[in-house]
């Protein structure tokens, strides 16, 4: 495969966020990079494909971005009459604080001396839920922070959101309350939480002291225990950074198979760099979204048609697969995968399908294990092939079930940061984050400039190179090259 | 309801795994067969029961 | 329609934009949301969309000049508009929680200064503020307020301030005069607001109203210095906060987004809302809460639900026509088997009756976005083959079996052709029959039985129309291109558009025209129901009336015409319960009988019990039926009527094609007669299972000597229970069908 231009889209300047013209590069080995250059910060060039899966038949027919089209992006982001998707969740934030000072944060909560502002008072979150209601899409809502469990009060939002007829109400936490806090729990359950986001990056604690700076394996069972006790289905949530947690990929799959139906799925999210993280990234510190279905396929035996490309975000924003869960195994229940990916799927029909697989059934509805007359001829029945396993084909009742009570979810997600922002998948995001009165893009709220996200001032000695030498960070193929 | 019979076989019919297909998904499900030829039965109340659930289930994807 | 047409099929929807109020006020207040909330009483609601629009919610109701009042929607009406300056009022007083609400956001590190601490000032100010901007304010006063500082409420627009800023960091410096920008030097932005004949420091002439903007790269400029009024300025403030996001990001002012452009769609007059008149206030203060409400009651909420108030299945499936059309685009580009997990049931639940766009002030018809839908999926083979299948067979019988077409029997030229339509002679012979009489007795008339091919076009099958399209051309020029003559609406309306090559007439125009009506028959006061598909057929609905009309019946119009009794679409397999709903609605529209003229309106009243006749019973005074045809004895009927008149056309006797299980005598309770047919399940099917099972011994047996069979036919497998009586014929127990199927173990 030739070098060359396969994509032209638009961007930002990492360090200044100036929007400037962007192209998607095949370089020679088939890899594919971001390449932008900003008149005060130099060129940039940024991995975003790494070949393992063919770009083209993941990408389709999707029209690139036009001359004149969204050229408010991401700067007057809100709203915005021009983006082209819907909304099918949206973050609120309900706190700052946050009991864990993770080395990646998205959110940059918990900060060692936080500013001196009040937390939202419940009065303004109510509201927020109203707005965010109030809106056409009836999004979900994910209650998000800072780590949303150190508020008391969230049960009560809840109970109110769901009482605002929110049908699927989500938390996204590290769990450390849930595992001990039985009361709250059942607090949240009462409440109609429907889904837990579970921050779960691995399956020793090697993981979780590297990422997270504690050692948190035995909390998060305890966490996904607590939540399947009072009925609350659990997304577990891995931020797959390279060289810390990509080789526990199939692990963390098998764990979460096995734990179904307490666990319903599991969502990756290869690490991006906004927020907080340690140091400006390498190209290996990149893990693709083709990576990490290459890696799905290669660790967990996840066939890649099984994986369908987003169809309400863009196909490079994130996959999902619909499986059975049978054991530690999953059986692919997704259609086989459509020729042309150029298949839009609008807010509402996302936010059904999240919302139907990720929560859990209510225990009260009869199905037929709670059935006496019917035998359940399913879950746990290796020994019965054209069953749950077998070819493909499982018993009425069976699927009947597993629409809501064994189907496990595979689904990621590859945020955007400053480096790789492309304004052609940000006009296509359905995540929003609440903000004062306002719903934007997550990867619009979240932009960070490598200026204020980074722990570390290696920045700074760039942009000075930069002024001396006219010669930016450009990278090719794997190291920093600085040009001189 | 008294038990069914193949008419042919005269034999009473007994549960038997069989397959079903809708809109290109396999399933099986325990019905009435007769042990000799395999003559199925699905009675009304799973035809318009949980066939009736799944093919509805089905269509609406 | 092409594909990428669908998303943008509904672009020009208004429902859910602003009002024209809305439109006209600078600071877009929710007025809707505004006076829903004060109409109840939740005042602290209403306070907090007032704040979150106009900044100082009480200096809004003291001095707002309400460009909202110009464009109410009352005015249209002859009202007086909707004092929303005066609720307001009420609102501020009334509102008990006022605390702003105090966000919890990280110190942003842009430094802005502000001069001039005039009302311009403040708001900008305050939005900076809120969004954690260090803001600086320099004013030559000793205090806030600017021009407003002598007004004689300044007590309450004073509380107003100091009430909004009461949670926000801003740094006050009074009795400082900013004489030259260049004292600003270490801020990143600046504000201009030093009010009317201000010091501009000469930036005036480049001011950019839209971006606040002046020559000077970082200073921007809003107020009275730039001639704008209260709400305009406190507008700007919001802008220019936001503008300081994108500067202070990027360097650049890059304008906000949020305007929604509302083009000319004016919402329909509420024209049948009660006029009322304009609360006025019983103290000088303004409003008690009483007369708060009652004004915000007045305001109509001005919005269009034009087609969710008359369409069932809008309301049911509750998406808005936007949602719909991206979710058709959608599934227009799906690979099959991936079509759309929440539209589908939809798609085939549209009576495709064109109601939506009758009412729709924008003329947008969401059942030829749902049509689109159906062919596209048909073409994608994305199409549920059980939901139409009953029609597509009919189609094949009518166009089969049932179907034949002659010249007039004297071997002249024609000057029409009969097309019946497949319903009319299966429904009842006589009609046909009677018709073509009336018909021969007039002109030189053939006739041709066979289909318009409605049941392909709401199964989206284009192919299969068009075959038949082709047949019907081809007969057409066999018989002298001679003229049709409809009796349905929608074979009239269907060839208007697939066949427009083909000249047509109503039956009734003719019979109108020509026809001695004997008077007195049946109704002496009754209705028209118009058919959907007789949407603009003026000519059509016009004979009828005078028909009626010479019969003697005195008519009564219903509240709405061409609403579609329910068959419109063929929606009742795919969602049983709305087809009942539907059916039951418009039964229900009128007290007084309905006369129809389609033969599917007479059948959906006759199942509800409704009292109503075809216009043809009066027109050819035929006894009024009452009774519906059920599925067998339509297909009887149909063949029926071909047997009589090809043996009166050529002498010939007609054989029809004849089965083993013809002869099989059926009989059962008519409970069980009447499921079946809820059911469509035909005799024939049951027949012919029976006659299968009993010839070859497949079948089984319980214990009473009931036997079961089953018959699998191209789509749906049917079921059937029965007994063998001494008679000989068969009494059936149970009839039923599945769509899915099973497979048999050899």
């Amino acid at each position: 495969m030739s070098d060359g231009i396969i994509r032209r889209t638009r961007s930002v300047c990492p360090i200044c966020l100036a929007p400037i013209n962007a192209n998607l590069v095949r370089r020679s080995g088939g890899a594919v990079y971001m390449e932008k250059s900003c008149s005060s910060h130099g060129r940039f060039s940024e991995p975003v494909w790494r070949d393992k899966v063919s770009m083209g038949a993941w990408l389709g027919s999707l029209p690139e971005i036009k001359d004149g089209e969204n050229l408010r992006c991401p700067g007057g982001c809100a709203g915005c009459s021009e983006h082209l998707q819907g909304v099918c969740c949206v973050l609120l934030e309900v706190t700052q604080s946050c009991n864990l000072q993770c080395s990646f944060c998205f959110a940059n909560g918990g900060a060692p001396d936080p500013p001196a502002v009040d937390e939202p008072s419940v009065a303004s979150l109510m509201h927020a839920i109203d707005k965010i209601l109030d809106t056409d899409d009836k999004p979900l809502i994910q209650f998000s922070g800072g780590e949303p469990t150190l508020r008391d009060d969230l049960p009560e939002l809840v109970s109110y959101a769901r009482a605002r007829r929110c049908r699927y109400t989500q938390i996204n936490t590290n769990g450390l309350r849930l595992a001990d806090d039985e009361a709250y729990v059942r607090a949240l359950a009462d409440a109609g939480l429907s889904i837990v986001f579970l921050q779960f990056d691995g399956v020793d604690d090697s993981v979780y002291s590297a990422l997270r700076g504690a050692q948190l394996y035995e909390i998060k069972m305890r966490a996904i225990e607590m939540c399947d006790k009072h009925n609350i289905g659990v997304t577990l949530v891995p931020t797959i950074v390279p060289g810390v947690n990509d080789n526990q990929i199939g692990d963390i799959v098998r764990l979460g198979a096995s734990l179904s139906p307490a666990v319903r799925g599991i969502h990756f999210q290869p690490v991006s760099y906004f927020g907080r993280y340690p140091s400006i990234p390498g190209d290996g510190d990149r893990f693709t979204l083709d990576e990490l279905l290459f890696e799905l396929e290669k660790q967990a035996g996840i066939p890649l048609p099984a994986m369908l490309p987003s169809r309400c975000d863009h196909p490079l924003c994130g996959f999902h697969g619909s499986f059975l869960a049978n054991g530690d195994k999953l059986v692919p229940l997704s259609s086989e995968v459509g020729k042309d990916r150029a298949v839009v799927s609008t807010a509402s029909q996302n936010r059904e399908y999240i919302g139907r697989r990720w929560e859990r059934e209510d225990e009260q509805v009869s199905t037929c294990c709670s059935d006496s007359e019917a035998e359940c001829c399913c879950v746990d029945s290796e020994d019965e092939p054209g069953c749950c396993g077998g070819e493909g084909s499982m018993s009425l009742d069976s699927f009947l079930d597993s629409v809501q009570k064994n189907g496990f979810t595979i689904t990621g997600m590859a945020f955007q940061d400053a480096m790789n922002l492309d304004i052609e998948r940000l006009r296509r995001c359905s995540l929003h984050v609440y903000h004062n009165g306002e719903l934007k893009p997550f990867c619009a709220k979240y932009l960070t400039s490598m200026r204020g996200g980074m722990a570390d001032k290696s920045i700074d000695n760039l942009e000075n190179q930069y002024r001396n030498t006219g010669y930016g960070p450009y990278r090719t193929g794997g190291k920093i090259t600085i040009h001189n | 309801m008294s038990e069914q019979k193949c008419f042919r076989c005269d034999k009473l019919l007994v549960d038997k795994k069989t397959a079903f297909l809708y809109l290109g998904r396999n399933f099986t499900h325990e019905v009435p067969c007769c042990p000799k030829c395999n003559k199925v039965y699905i009675p009304m109340s799973l035809a318009e029961g949980r066939i009736a659930d799944v093919e509805r289930e089905l269509e609406d994807k | 329609m092409r594909k990428e047409d669908a998303a943008i099929f509904t672009e020009k929807c208004i429902k859910g934009a602003p009002a024209a109020c809305m439109d006209a006020c600078p600071l877009m207040l929710d007025i809707r949301a505004f006076t829903a909330l004060a109409e109840k009483g939740k005042w602290n609601a209403a306070y907090r969309v007032l704040r979150n629009a106009t900044v100082f919610p009480a200096i809004a109701s003291i001095l707002c000049p309400s460009a909202c009042e110009t464009s109410c929607g009352r005015k249209q009406l002859g009202d007086d508009a909707v004092a929303i300056r005066l609720i307001e009022g009420a609102c501020v007083q009334l509102a008990k929680n006022q605390k702003p609400q105090a966000f919890a956001l990280p110190q942003k590190t842009g430094q802005i200064a502000v001069i001039g601490a005039g009302l311009a000032g403040l708001a900008a100010a305050l939005c900076l503020a809120q969004k954690k901007y260090l803001v600086t304010v320099f004013d030559k006063n000793s205090g806030w307020g600017g021009s407003l500082r002598p007004h004689p409420r300044f007590a309450e627009i004073n509380a107003d301030i100091e009430l909004q800023f009461a949670t926000s960091d801003v740094d006050f410096r009074y009795n400082e005069e900013i004489a030259s920008l260049g004292d600003l030097a270490g801020y990143d932005m600046v504000y201009i607001a030093t009010g009317a004949g201000g010091n501009d420091f000469g930036l005036l002439p480049s001011w950019d109203p839209k971006l606040l903007a002046t020559s000077a790269h970082n200073v921007f400029m809003g107020g009275s210095l730039t001639g704008m009024d209260v709400a305009a300025k406190i507008a700007q403030g919001k802008l220019f906060s936001k503008i300081s996001d994108s500067f202070i990001q990027t360097g650049r002012a890059l304008a906000a987004s949020d305007d929604i452009d509302i083009g000319d769609a004016i919402y329909p007059l509420q024209a049948d809302t009660p006029r009322a008149a304009r609360i006025e206030p019983s103290m000088l203060s303004g409003y008690s809460e009483a007369e708060a409400k009652e004004e915000a009651a007045r305001c109509m909420k001005c919005d269009c639900d034009n087609c969710f108030e008359q369409c069932e299945m809008l309301v049911l499936y509750r998406k808005k026509p936007k949602s719909i059309a991206l979710e058709v685009y959608a599934d227009s580009q799906a690979e099959p088997p991936m079509s759309s997990h929440t539209l589908t049931r939809q798609v085939y639940s549209c009576n495709i009756c064109g109601n939506c766009k009758v009412s729709c002030p924008v003329d947008i018809d969401i059942g030829a976005l749902l049509q689109f839908s159906r062919e596209t999926r048909y073409e994608e083979s994305i199409y549920i083959g059980a939901l139409h299948d009953y029609w597509l067979r009919e189609m094949d019988f009518s166009t089969g079996e049932a179907s034949f077409y002659a010249a007039p029997k004297s071997g002249k030229t024609c000057r029409y052709i009969f097309f019946p339509g497949c319903q009319l002679g299966a429904h009842n012979p006589e009609h046909v029959i009677r018709s073509y009489e009336f018909l021969q007795d007039m002109d030189e008339t053939g006739f041709f039985a066979g289909c318009c091919g409605a049941p392909a076009y709401w199964a989206g099958d284009k192919e299969r129309m068009r075959e038949n399209f082709e047949r019907i051309r081809n007969v057409w020029h066999e018989l002298d291109c001679a003229e049709f003559v409809f009796a349905c609406a929608t074979c009239e309306s269907l060839f208007s558009q697939f066949l427009p090559e083909i000249p047509h007439v109503p039956l009734y125009e003719l019979m109108a025209n020509s026809y001695a009506i004997s008077p007195g028959n049946i109704y002496e006061f009754a209705s028209v129901f118009d058919p959907c598909s007789a949407y603009g057929n003026a000519a059509m609905e016009s004979s009828v009336r005078a028909i009626a009309v010479q019969s003697g019946a005195t008519l009564y119009e219903l509240p709405e015409k061409n609403r579609c009794c329910g068959n419109g679409g063929h929606i009742r397999v795919a969602d049983p319960g709305l087809y009942n709903t539907i059916t039951r609605n418009r039964a229900s529209m009128g007290e007084a009988p309905y006369i129809v003229y389609c033969s599917n309106c007479l059948d959906v009243f006759l199942s509800q019990n409704k009292d109503s006749v075809h216009i043809l019973d009066i027109a050819l005074n035929l006894p009024h039926q009452t009774v519906r045809s059920k599925i067998h004895e339509r297909h009887e009927n149909a063949i029926n009527v071909k047997r009589r008149l090809i043996g009166n056309m050529n002498g010939e006797e007609f054989v029809p094609t004849t089965n083993e299980w013809d002869a099989i005598e059926l009989v059962m309770s008519s409970t069980l007669a009447d499921s079946i047919e809820e059911k469509l399940i035909s005799h024939g099917d049951i027949k012919e299972a029976i006659w299968r099972a009993e010839a070859t011994g497949d079948k089984l047996v319980d214990g009473f000597g009931v036997f079961r069979c089953s018959l699998e036919r191209e789509v749906l497998t049917y079921w059937t229970a029965y007994k063998v009586m001494e008679s000989g014929a068969f009494e059936v127990l149970e009839a039923y069908s599945h769509r899915m199927r099973f497979i048999r173990e050899s």
